[in-house]
């Protein structure tokens, strides 16, 4: 049963380390530092455990017990550290469907009037941080030609096109 | 020494599964959308792991969670990629740049995908989905499962203590 517990237990302590480090400063590439804050963690954890398991017989027990036991916690704590990245960017971000359905709940009983959604929910609002956002991870370059993606954009771009091609999905947004 | 790692391929025929049956149905059934075709995916997925998992059903039963687990997992982080390429506006403009290699100013940018698009977008999916309903002009909530995950977002935002718009 350890394997069990001793992966949601990498990733809570990943988690406690990620919470510190956003007391003191919060990144400005948060995503590339979530996934290396965490997965240091899960590794670092993991191996932290197993000396102490060395070290004391009776703890041994609790731990995994073979190669390929380790090798499935520290998946399975990678696994949940990897579903976490996916959702902060919904955390830090502000979901344009959570603002909205939380504009109408403030509202009352009364609801909202649709041009009430459009004169708060403007380009300032949605779109320039989310440009901004491409600048500051490297994706992109504002210049005095305006914007064009870097080379790691133009790679990330391509997969999306690839995988919506693949899917035959048009465009989303 | 490699029955040791009998887990690795158990939970990759589940993903791969997964994968394969949600591209598959949204190829065949468009019109039913992403969502669905995600949820037959994961369904599928999960079939073939249990599947799979009788082949090693002298494993621990614990070693067998943390398989579904990490198939759960999985299908989360398949969900979120499908739903990046469906909503994420950050994608939508790394897909419009993608397109004009020669750049686009902001304003070039923002005709090509400006606030009312995302606005109209967005009601359109919670009209759909009943999460948001119309009288006359005006939209009123509807089925309230969007808010509870609203409100669940809010708190973690003020765990991590990160600004919002509607943290209270």
């Amino acid at each position: 049963m350890s394997v069990v517990f001793v992966g949601p237990i990498l990733f809570a302590l990943a988690f406690v380390i990620h919470w510190i480090v956003w007391q003191i400063r919060r990144p400005q590439a948060t995503g590339q530092a979530l996934i290396f804050l965490l997965t240091a963690t899960v590794f670092g954890g993991a191996a932290v455990l197993w000396l102490c398991g060395r070290a004391e017989p009776g703890l041994a027990r609790f731990l995994p017990g073979d190669a390929g036991a380790w090798a499935q916690t520290i998946a399975f704590g990678l696994a949940i550290s990897a579903a976490y990245v996916l959702t902060y960017p919904a955390i830090e971000v502000e979901s344009p469907i959570m603002v909205i359905i939380d504009l109408i709940q403030r509202s009352g009983p009364g609801g909202l009037e649709r041009s009430e959604l459009y004169r708060r929910l403007d380009d300032d609002f949605l779109v320039t941080p989310r440009i901004n956002d491409l600048v500051n991870e490297g994706l992109a370059v504002d210049g005095d030609n305006g914007c064009r993606l870097t080379e790691k954009g133009k790679s990330l771009g391509r997969i999306f096109i690839v995988w919506r091609k693949i899917l035959g999905a048009g465009i989303g947004g | 020494m490699l029955s040791e790692f009998w887990w690795f391929p158990v939970v990759a025929v589940a993903c791969v599964g997964d994968v394969v049956m949600q591209i598959a149905w949204f190829r065949c059934f468009p019109r039913g959308g992403v969502y669905r075709s995600m949820a037959a995916g994961f369904i599928a997925g999960a079939v073939l792991l249990i599947a799979a998992s009788l082949a090693w059903r002298d494993q621990p039963v614990g070693a067998h969670l943390a398989d579904f687990g990490m198939y759960v997992c999985f299908a989360y982080i398949y969900f979120h990629w499908n739903n990046m390429g469906e909503t994420g506006r950050r994608v939508r403009l790394l897909i419009e740049l993608a397109n004009a290699p020669e750049g686009l100013t902001r304003r070039q940018l923002l005709a090509h995908y400006s606030a009312r698009e995302i606005v109209d977008r967005r009601i359109g999916r919670l009209l759909e989905s009943n999460q948001v309903v119309a009288s006359g002009s005006r939209l009123l909530l509807g089925n309230p499962s969007v808010l509870a995950m609203t409100r669940m977002v809010g708190m973690v935002k003020r765990i991590l203590r990160i600004e919002s718009v509607f943290v209270r």
